[in-house]
C-alpha cells in the first residue's frame, strides 16, 4: 500500500495512492463509515497523526483500497495525479536521523575523495555501531519541489537512500521487535555540499558535515510511504540514483553493514522514536562527487532516487537565486 | 521582559513573568480588550497575542512591544480586579515551565567557541564555527529530568548562551544580525562524552553523543533582546549540586552572536523560534589529560542536580535520573 501526503485546493491532506489515483483518506472514511463514525477527522489531517493510530488507520486504508477496486467509491473522492500536488511523505518530521558509512563502497569512495582533496585520510573500517548524523526537519521538500543550489555551493551531490518511517512510539527497542515500530519505507535524497561536508574545522574529528547536509531543500522525501508489504525481501532491493534519466550509481541494500532492525534498535537506545520520525539508512558508493572527474548537480538537472518497479522520488535542481 | 512557555493541563501556553507570577499573555490581552469595550476581544487577541511562543515570535517586535505595554497596564493595576486576576495569571510555582520554545524548528549548536575550552579539548582554534545539530524533539525545559542513557556513564552538562531567533532571514548581514534576535536564554548542551569521543579517527560520533533524548535544555525564560542589547559581558557558570564545574564569560566567545547569525543564514533560512547555542566555557579543574580521560573529572550522576547560570537571564536547573529501560509494548 502507498500512502501520500498531498495538497489539493490549498489544503494538505493524506491519501491512498491506488491505480494512479489518490483517494482522500478522510473523505473516504466518512463515506465508508457514515453512521456514528467514531473517528476524529483530525486523525487524517497529517501523516504523523494517521500513523500514530497504528493498525487501525492502516486497516481502514486497506479497506478503502478494496472499495476503490470494487468501484464503489464515488468519483468525487478520487483525484487523478494531475489534480493534486504530492508533498513530502512526512512534511515536517519530528526528527531525521541519517546513517552514514553504512556501505563498504561508500567508505572506500569517501577515503579516495579525501585523498584527492589533500585531506588527511583515516584508516576507516566500518564503524562499531551505526554512525548517525542529523538533518533538520526544515531541509525536507516533497517530490514536486526544486532542490535549490546555494549560491556558494560548487559541489552539490545526491545520495539516494531508503528511509524508515517510524509508526509507533518506542525506546529501547530490541532488534527482534524493531520492525513492529516501522510503518513503512520511503525514498530519501540526502543532498550534500561536498566542499563543506568533509572540511575539517578545526580537526579531522570536527568536520563540518552538519553544515554540508542541512541547507534548505537538502532533504527530498517521497514520493509516498510504501508499507512493509510492498517489499517481499528488503535485502534484494536495489536503489538507483539517476540524473537526467541516466543511472549515476546503484547499489543493493544487501551490501549494508547494519541492517534496518539494528539501526532502529540502536537509534532507540538514544532517542525516543515517534510516529513520523525518519531514519535514512545510508548510501552506497558511486555518488557524483566520487566519479573521476566528479559529476556535481547543476541547475536544470533532474535527479531521481528510485527502486525498480516503484514510483521514483524526482526533483529538479534550481539556482537559489539572489 | 521574561517570556516563558508553560503547561497547564494539556495546554501549552505563552506567558510573561510578572513579579512572582506567570501571566497568560493571550488571556490577559483578551481581558484587556474587553475592558476597552472591544467587540470581539478573543479573536483579536488570538491574532495579536497568539497563545503560543512561535506564532507570537512570528509577529516580530510589534508583538513584543504589545506584550510589554500589557505588562505596564498590569503593573498599574489598571485592568484587572483581584478576582479576575487568578483566571489569567498563576503563581510561578503552580505552573510547569517548559523550554521557552517548546519545539524549535532548528537547534544549532556551536562547539569549540571559547578559547579555553578549545585548548582543554586539545585542538586548534576553528576557522569556521564547528557546528552540530540537535533534533527539535530532544528539547526539555527547567526541572525536567535529564535521563542518562544506558550507553553512557560520562554525562556532562555545558552552560551556554542560547540565542532565540525572532525573524525569518537568509543571507543576513552581520551588521543587521542582532535585529533578528528575539531574545536570549540559557542552553545546557548535555553531552555523552564516551559516545562523542569514541570511534575511529574522523568518524567520532559527535551527533549521537550530543543529540540524544533530553540533551537540549533551554530556559528558564526568554529574556527579550532589549534587556540584553549587548550579550557580551555575561558571566556563565555550571554546577553539579553546589559544586562549580565550569565558568566563563560570554565576552570570550570566538564567534560572536552576529557572526554566527550571518554565517548560519548562508546555509539555512533562520526562522522565529530557532535556537543557536553559542558554546560552553571550560571546566575549572586543572586537567592533565583530555577531559574524557581525566579520572578526576566528575561526570553527572543520577541524583545530581545540574545547574546552569547566566548573568541577566537566570538559573536553569535539572535533576539527573537513570533512564529505566521500561519494556515497550510493540502491539
Amino acid at each position: 500500500m502507498r500512502l501520500v501526503t498531498y495538497e489539493h485546493a490549498g489544503r494538505v491532506r493524506i491519501g491512498v495512492w491506488v491505480n494512479n489515483q489518490v483517494v482522500d483518506l478522510s473523505a473516504a472514511c466518512q463515506f465508508l463509515y457514515p453512521a456514528n463514525n467514531p473517528d476524529d477527522p483530525g486523525l487524517y489531517s497529517s501523516m504523523m497523526k494517521f500513523l500514530a493510530q497504528g493498525e487501525t488507520g492502516l486497516h481502514r486504508a486497506r479497506a478503502i483500497i478494496e472499495k476503490v477496486e470494487e468501484g464503489v467509491v464515488p468519483s468525487h473522492l478520487l483525484f487523478d495525479m494531475g489534480q493534486v500536488s504530492l508533498m513530502a511523505t512526512v512534511p515536517r518530521p519530528g526528527k531525521i536521523l541519517a546513517v552514514d558509512y553504512n556501505y563498504a563502497t561508500f567508505i572506500h569512495d569517501a577515503c579516495q575523495f579525501l585523498q584527492k582533496k589533500g585531506l588527511e585520510v583515516p584508516e576507516w573500517g566500518f564503524p562499531d555501531n551505526p554512525w548517525i548524523f542529523g538533518k533538520f526537519s526544515s531541509t525536507v521538500i516533497g517530490p514536486e519541489e526544486p532542490i535549490l543550489k546555494p549560491r556558494e555551493t560548487k559541489a552539490l551531490d545526491a545520495e539516494g537512500e531508503l528511509a524508515v518511517v517510524i509508526g509507533k512510539t518506542g525506546r529501547f527497542i530490541s532488534e527482534d521487535e524493531a520492525l513492529l515500530y516501522v510503518a513503512g519505507y520511503t525514498l530519501f535524497n540526502d543532498i550534500s555540499d561536498r566542499d563543506i561536508e568533509f572540511r575539517p574545522s578545526p580537526s579531522i574529528n570536527h568536520r563540518l558535515y552538519t553544515l554540508g547536509k542541512n541547507n534548505d531543500t537538502f532533504g527530498p522525501l517521497g514520493p509516498c510511504l510504501f508499507t512493509k508489504d510492498e517489499f517481499s525481501r528488503l535485502e534484494s532491493v536495489t536503489i538507483e540514483v539517476a540524473v537526467n534519466g541516466t543511472i549515476l550509481y546503484a547499489y543493493s541494500l544487501s551490501e549494508a553493514a547494519f541492517s534496518i532492525p539494528t539501526i532502529v534498535s540502536y537509534c532507540s537506545q538514544m532517542f525516543q522514536l515517534e510516529p513520523g520520525d525518519i531514519i535514512a539508512t545510508g548510501s552506497g558508493g558511486g555518488c557524483g562527487a566520487f566519479k573521476e572527474p566528479p559529476v556535481y548537480l547543476k541547475p536544470g538537472d533532474q535527479v531521481e532516487v528510485r527502486v525498480p518497479g516503484l514510483p521514483p522520488l524526482k526533483n529538479v535542481v534550481q539556482d537559489e537565486g539572489k | 521582559m521574561k517570556l516563558v512557555s508553560f503547561q497547564i493541563g494539556d495546554d501549552i501556553r505563552l506567558g510573561a513573568v510578572w513579579q512572582e507570577r506567570v501571566i497568560d499573555l493571550n488571556l490577559s490581552y483578551t481581558a484587556y480588550l474587553t475592558t476597552k469595550g472591544h467587540a470581539s476581544p478573543a479573536s483579536v487577541s488570538l491574532s495579536e497575542m497568539p497563545p503560543t511562543m512561535i506564532p507570537f515570535l512570528e509577529l516580530g517586535k510589534d508583538a513584543i512591544e504589545r506584550a510589554k505595554k500589557l505588562l505596564e497596564v498590569v503593573d498599574s493595576g489598571g485592568i484587572f480586579g483581584q478576582e479576575d486576576f487568578g483566571k489569567f495569571s498563576y503563581p510561578k510555582d503552580a505552573v510547569q515551565l517548559l523550554a521557552p520554545v517548546p519545539y524549535p524548528g532548528k537547534i544549532i549548536v556551536v562547539g569549540l567557541n571559547y578559547p579555553a575550552h578549545v585548548s582543554e579539548s586539545q585542538v586548534d582554534i576553528p576557522k569556521l564555527p564547528w557546528t552540530f545539530s540537535k533534533p527539535s524533539s530532544v528539547i526539555i525545559g527547567p526541572e525536567h529530568p535529564i535521563a542518562r542513557p544506558p550507553l553512557t556513564k560520562h554525562l556532562d552538562g555545558e552552560v551556554e548562551l542560547g540565542v532565540i531567533i525572532g525573524a525569518r532571514g537568509k543571507y543576513i548581514q552581520k551588521e543587521d544580525a542582532l535585529e533578528y534576535v528575539a531574545g536570549y536564554s540559557i542552553f545546557n548542551d548535555v553531552s555523552a562524552r564516551n559516545i562523542q569521543f569514541e570511534g575511529q579517527v574522523g568518524l567520532r560520533c559527535f551527533f549521537l553523543g550530543k543529540s540524544f533524548q533530553d540533551s537540549a535544555v533551554l530556559g528558564p525564560a526568554l529574556v527579550t533582546a532589549d534587556e540584553l542589547s549587548e550579550p557580551y559581558n555575561l558571566s556563565m557558570a555550571r554546577y553539579y549540586n553546589d559544586r562549580l564545574i565550569r565558568k566563563g564569560n560570554t565576552k570570550h566567545y570566538i564567534f560572536k552572536v552576529e557572526e554566527l547569525i550571518a554565517f548560519y543564514s548562508r546555509f539555512f533560512t533562520l526562522e522565529p523560534g530557532d535556537v543557536i547555542a553559542c558554546g560552553c566555557p571550560p571546566a575549572i579543574v586543572k586537567k592533565k589529560h583530555h577531559i574524557f580521560y581525566d579520572k578526576d573529572y566528575r561526570f553527572l550522576e543520577p541524583g545530581d542536580r545540574c545547574i546552569c547560570e547566566v548573568e541577566g537571564i537566570g538559573v536553569l536547573e535539572n535533576p539527573i535520573i537513570d533512564v529505566t529501560e521500561s519494556k515497550n509494548d510493540p502491539n
